[in-house]
């Protein structure tokens, strides 16, 4: 299987402003992280808040002004889906522009080809043209969240990394997405770095779990195995918490 | 939302409190036999007799200065500091005999010294040009005969000789401290200044001629012509010169009005230097298209009185009233004019006004209109008169700009210097070879028959070449209180306060 | 945030002063623009048999001391007045769009140079200014424009840089930035759209401050000159007729000011209400 990125001896500190009464200090988020991440594969990352899930993300996708370690892509830009789809959406703009504004960043097509692409896009995240005129203010969480995909893999991309993109959903609604990031791999042979607190949303879309606790991974495998042999404390308090 | 409302409260409130603050006073200084007048401009920072640049100045200060002769207001001049002057028969010595009794607000006693040391520093300081040149370039020398007798020597004849001798004002010999506590010998004497503000006049108890009726006079200074009026409206002042016909229209009933002239030439004045200005035909056709009986009536309820060239009637003899009509108005002469110019569309013209007189930017803009009706689209342009003096006077930046012109002294090159050739005040660039002969002609002659026939004669060559529009000697207004007496008008631009007085 | 208006609703409905602001505003211009084409009197031609009338059916605002019909000038000089509040709102509006953008979206040392400029000019009474720089210059439109427009700079780039310094940290600017756009595509195309919501209002609030600012300065003499017709120019004139026979002058074209500011005010305030 092609490697599409791989990661070796991440370390990322945070340096606290000094002030008046506060000496300046440094909190280290992430601790030697390394993995590698294959063409196709769903890696799941999991962990409590504050863990350094989110920093690993922004370090993968290259929003990281100073880190230590190398990442590695073999493939072209990363998309990202974010947590909160009402501040991922621009307000101003309608769900038709938001869709044809990365494919105007690549330039690659013309008017016409836009709009097949964006019709094409837009009717398998499983919403109709007449969405195209619609602003963020008058969507639902969960089709604002459909546009937001639709968004990330109008450009084609290999890699997304989502970063808790159900986790603001109601629970019904988080199945319909889930069901729908698993299809759209499927259908357009993506990986994905999916990061989540939420064990159980981490099995129904991964073959692969990565599990993180202060920063620094823990334990990493197969998901029944995991799921089946935890073997660090952590991962089993992971998973009691999810049942 | 809010704040213009609230500004507008405001002003409200702030116009009411200035209506309450404008009662009617009962009227002290009339017992007391003083006077508040109102003046348009602050005064020179240097009151030296030698540095009164600015009219406004001259006509305060000749309260307090006094020449060897002085400018009477039927425009004569009489014998002042000097009793008599015997003038030798080929016209080059004059010798004065000072009048005896005279003392300086000092208390010192006039002599002849004074006299020669005067002369010798105006000579040395003054900033007027023709009076820089009179003593520098005719005058010989000026000597002490004997304590009460001053010769002055000649180079050559100057029939104005007096008239100059009449502004060169005389101050106690060595004196140094003229700018700021300014001496002389006139009816008034110098009391205290308040830079922007005041100015104070006591009554000389010693004074050698008739006495001043007035104990004190108080110059206020308004430096806009709105708060000029409002003092007069507050009754604040009782007596304000150079009025205009707006500004005594609706004047309440406490004040008389009394008319009289400007004594100064208000023309349309244009730079003969840049095209197409330095086409005659242009500049006539612009005389042609003005009409200055209708700029009268709109500006000054047709008050005033036209002048036909760069000389103004006070001048009596000088004055040619014939030139007064040489530019009948007449539109479609000054189109033909200007077609046959070369410019049958028209053309662009700025007219710049000093923005602090009020009379000429209305002047200017009644002209602008009336030219723009046989084509020269003019527009008018406000400046500063500080930038006036240095760009436009000075610098000479303009096409064209209302403006007054008056005379320093009582002689005809007061008026007419400034448009030979290569006079430094030639502002306007007239050139005429037949102009700068016919003066030059004049000022050498001792005839007075002749010089004037000469001076008119160059008057008619001013106004036949249109060197510029000349327009009127401005109607000048003078409010003073009902019951204040004795104010009369002078040739030249004074205001002579010595025979003003509360009547009993 | 700034809600964007659902779609096909009434912006007036319910809006008592976006309706009265609107309503006053198409007035006023309709008079003015009227003013540009037709007026009842050649509002410059002078009339030595028409002097200081006061208000009658020949002329309704009545006539100035040169017999000029005031309600020709007045139509005629609002035009003036406009065009430098137009003038003065769109440069001050695009410098201060571009000072704002660029400020609020890089921050750092441009930001704090920029701004303490912004400061210094705000620190300043803007009218004492005005005046400070036309005694230098000269009066007349083109520099009122300018000075004004200099002034205005301020109000507007502190508006937009604080939007501008918001949006930044949204996640759909993060996003466009890992799509590959630009700074300035983001600028541009990302951030200044959910900037004019708050901008409209400061636009007309300016074009309000914009035509004060032309009365005041050229009711002190230092705006417009004689021979361009404007409301404070006509201000200024009038000032010495308000106590004494003539105070219809000043009256009427205080009224006309008074409509105008009146109408960019309620017009500024209906949009901020909108927004909210």
């Amino acid at each position: 299987m092609d490697k599409i990125l791989e990661v070796r001896d991440l370390n990322v500190s945070y340096t606290t402003e000094g002030t008046l009464f506060r000496k300046k200090e440094v909190q280290k988020v992430l601790k030697d992280v390394s993995f590698d991440l294959y063409a196709g594969e769903a890696l799941g990352l999991v962990g409590g808040s504050g863990s350094g899930k989110t920093t690993l993300a922004r370090a993968v996708l290259g929003l990281l002004p100073r880190y230590e370690g190398t990442v590695t892509h073999y493939t072209p830009r990363p998309q990202v889906i974010f947590q909160d789809p009402s501040s991922a959406l621009n307000p101003a703009r309608t769900v038709g522009w938001i869709m044809e504004e990365p494919l105007l960043i690549h330039g690659k097509y013309d008017a016409p080809e836009r709009r097949r692409r964006i019709l094409a896009m837009l009717e398998q995240v499983g919403l109709s043209e007449e969405y195209l005129d619609r602003h963020p203010s008058e969507l639902s969480g969960g089709q604002k969240q459909r546009v937001l995909i639709a968004a990330a893999l109008i450009v084609r991309p290999r890699l997304v990394v989502a970063d808790e993109p159900v986790s603001a959903l109601d629970v019904t609604i988080q199945a319909q997405i889930l069901k729908l990031l698993a299809e759209m791999r499927r259908r357009h042979g993506l990986s994905y770095l999916f990061i989540s607190h939420d064990m159980n949303v981490v099995y129904q879309l991964c073959d692969r779990v990565m599990v993180m606790q202060e920063g620094r991974i823990v334990e990493t495998g197969a998901i029944d195995e995991i799921f089946q042999h935890p073997k660090h404390p952590y991962t089993r308090q992971l998973i009691e918490a999810a049942n | 939302m809010k704040k213009p409302l609230v500004s507008l409260l405001l002003s409200a409130l702030l116009l009411a409190l200035c209506l309450a603050g404008c009662q009617k006073t009962g009227d002290p200084r009339r017992e007391e036999g003083v006077i508040a007048v109102g003046i348009g401009q602050d005064l020179n920072s240097s009151l030296s007799p030698y540095q009164l640049t600015t009219a406004g100045t001259r006509e305060v200060m000749f309260n307090v200065y006094e020449g060897l002769y002085k400018p009477a207001f039927d425009g004569s001049l009489v014998p002042a500091l000097a009793e008599t002057v015997a003038v030798s028969d080929d016209g080059l010595v004059y010798t004065f005999t000072l009048r005896g009794g005279v003392t300086f607000h000092n208390g010192k006693k006039l002599s002849a010294a004074d006299v020669v040391w005067s002369y010798e520093t105006c000579r040395d300081t003054t900033t007027d040009a023709n009076v820089k040149s009179i003593l520098t370039g005719t005058v010989e020398s000026v000597r002490a005969a004997d304590d009460r007798t001053v010769v002055i020597t000649l180079k050559q004849r100057d029939g104005d000789f007096l008239a100059y001798a009449a502004s060169v004002y005389i101050v106690p010999s060595g004196y140094d401290k003229l700018d700021t506590e300014p001496v002389g010998t006139g009816p008034f004497r110098y009391v205290s200044r308040k830079v922007q503000e005041e100015i104070v006049f006591a009554r000389y108890d010693s004074y050698w001629g008739s006495k001043a009726r007035l104990k004190q006079v108080t110059f206020k200074v308004y430096e806009s012509g709105t708060a000029l009026v409002m003092a007069l409206d507050a009754g604040t002042i009782d007596m304000a010169a150079h009025l205009t016909g707006a500004q005594i229209k609706g004047l309440s009933d406490r004040y008389t009005v009394l008319e009289g002239t400007m004594n100064l030439v208000q023309g349309l004045y244009l730079n003969n230097r840049v095209a197409p200005l330095n086409d005659v035909r242009v500049r006539r056709a612009l005389a042609y298209a003005i009409d200055t009986d209708q700029m009268m009536k709109l500006t000054a309820d047709g008050r005033g009185t036209k002048v036909g060239s760069a000389m103004y009637p006070a001048f009596g003899k000088y004055f040619d009233d014939s030139l007064t009509d040489l530019y009948k108005t007449d539109a479609a002469r000054a189109r033909q004019l200007l077609a046959e110019a070369g410019y049958p569309d028209g053309f662009d013209l700025t007219i710049i006004a000093p923005s602090n007189y009020t009379p000429h930017v209305d002047t200017a803009q009644v002209l602008a209109e009336q030219l723009k009706a046989v084509g020269v689209r003019a527009t008018v342009r406000e400046v500063e008169w500080n930038t006036w003096v240095s760009d436009i006077y000075a610098g000479r930046q303009f096409e064209a700009t209302v403006c007054g012109f008056d005379a320093s002294t009582m002689t005809a090159g007061a008026m007419l210097n400034r448009y030979v050739s290569d006079s430094s005040k030639n502002m306007c660039g007239f050139s005429s070879p037949e102009y700068d002969a016919l003066m030059a002609q004049a000022a050498s002659l001792n005839d007075d028959a002749r010089r004037t026939e000469l001076y008119r004669e160059a008057e008619r060559v001013l106004a036949e070449e249109c060197a510029s529009v000349f327009l009127q000697d401005m109607a000048d207004f003078v409010a003073v209180r009902t019951g204040l007496t004795g104010y009369r008008f002078y040739p030249l631009y004074v205001m002579d306060l010595s025979t003003v007085g509360w009547e009993n | 945030m700034a809600k964007q208006p659902v779609k096909n609703k009434n912006p007036f409905a319910g809006n008592w002063f976006l309706t009265a602001g609107a309503a006053i505003t198409v007035f006023m211009i309709l008079f003015t623009l009227l003013g540009q084409i037709w007026t009842p009197y050649d509002p410059s031609l002078p009339d030595e048999n028409a002097m200081s009338l006061a208000p009658s059916p020949a002329h309704w605002f009545g006539t100035d001391s040169f017999g000029r019909d005031i309600l020709s000038r007045v139509m005629n000089g609002a035009g003036t007045t406009l065009l430098i509040a137009f003038l003065v709102v769109l440069i001050g509006g695009i410098a201060g769009v571009i000072i704002g953008s660029l400020t609020g979206y890089f921050g750092g040392v441009v930001d704090e140079v920029l701004m303490r400029i912004c400061d210094l000019i705000t620190a300043f009474p803007s009218i004492l200014l005005a005046l400070i720089i036309l005694r230098i210059m000269e009066p007349g439109v083109k520099n009122v424009v300018w000075v004004l427009a200099i002034l205005f700079v301020p109000s507007f780039a502190r508006v937009v840089r604080t939007e501008f310094a918001r949006c930044r940290t949204q996640n759909y600017v993060k996003l466009a930035r890992l799509q590959g756009a630009g700074p300035f595509r983001i600028m541009l195309r990302h951030i200044l759209p959910n900037v004019w919501p708050v901008l409209l209002p400061a636009v007309s609030i300016g074009f309000n401050n914009a035509v004060l600012a032309e009365a005041s300065m050229s009711f002190l003499g230092v705006g417009v000159s004689a021979s361009e017709v404007s409301l404070g120019r006509m201000l200024y004139d009038s000032q010495n007729t308000i106590l004494r026979g003539a105070p219809w002058y000043a009256l009427t074209v205080g009224l006309v000011i008074v409509l105008m500011i009146l109408g960019f005010s309620l017009l500024g305030e209906g949009l901020r209400q909108r927004n909210r």
